[in-house]
């Protein structure tokens, strides 16, 4: 069963934190956990970036949970929770928390790799960046 | 024949089409047909749309020939930059 070992697989407006997603994995018998943030920069391309604000289709939520099935199906040992954030985020502020946790480091290193892979090719979710000169760009889309 | 198609276009789509939502009724029914009556409103839409993937009552494809029949509903989603 992989459902009992995603601990979390959300899209949602609060903030993130790493210790959140840590605790969620947390388990007696694993000896590794292996966790990563998204956090917005200053920069872009060369340009300095003020702000992103993310948008996500009505489906995100559901496509992070099939993501996260995947990699729970594909990684047996491991344990995840992960999560984005949509709305206004500011430079510094945590977009995407992932954590994998597993007896060894190994499967943990592989897992949550993977996971944040997986969900940047296949989470419908959009970010619009604002620079410093006040232009806007959809990230991806030039 | 006419068909009737609702439309909902997402991030830089929807600046693009100038609207979230868009009851649109193509001369030819498929996606293509689609993007070519947005795209007679609004042409500067045509390199985004191009690189969209859409969802058709909620089944994925990037297959511009894809079929369309009468009240078929479509998204027009951007390529994808969450994380």
């Amino acid at each position: 069963m992989t459902e009992s070992r995603i601990r979390l697989a959300t899209v949602g407006a609060h903030p993130l934190s790493l210790a959140e997603v840590e605790a969620l994995v947390a388990d007696d018998a694993h000896g590794a956990t292996v966790s990563f943030a998204g956090v917005v920069r200053d920069h872009d391309g060369g340009r300095g970036v003020q702000a992103l604000g993310y948008t996500a289709h009505p489906s995100a939520q559901d496509v992070l949970g099939e993501v996260a099935a995947e990699i729970a199906a594909a990684h047996p040992l491991v344990v995840i929770a992960v999560a984005h954030r949509v709305g206004p985020l500011v430079v510094g502020d945590i977009a995407l928390a992932a954590a994998v946790s597993s007896a060894h480091r190994a499967e943990a290193f592989a897992a949550c790799g993977a996971l944040v892979d997986l969900v940047k090719e296949r989470t419908p979710i959009w970010k619009e960046q604002t620079f410093d000169d006040g232009a806007t760009e959809w990230v991806g889309s030039l | 024949m006419s068909v009737q198609i609702q439309a909902r276009f997402f991030a830089a789509a929807r600046d693009a089409a100038g609207a979230e939502s868009l009851a649109l009724a193509p001369q030819s029914p498929t996606i293509a047909g689609l993007l070519a009556a947005v795209g007679a409103t609004h042409p500067e839409g045509e390199r985004i749309f191009g690189r969209c993937s859409f969802l058709v009552n909620g089944r994925s494809t990037s297959d511009l020939a894809h079929p369309l029949a009468d009240g078929d509903r479509v998204d027009v989603l951007p390529p994808f930059a969450g994380g």
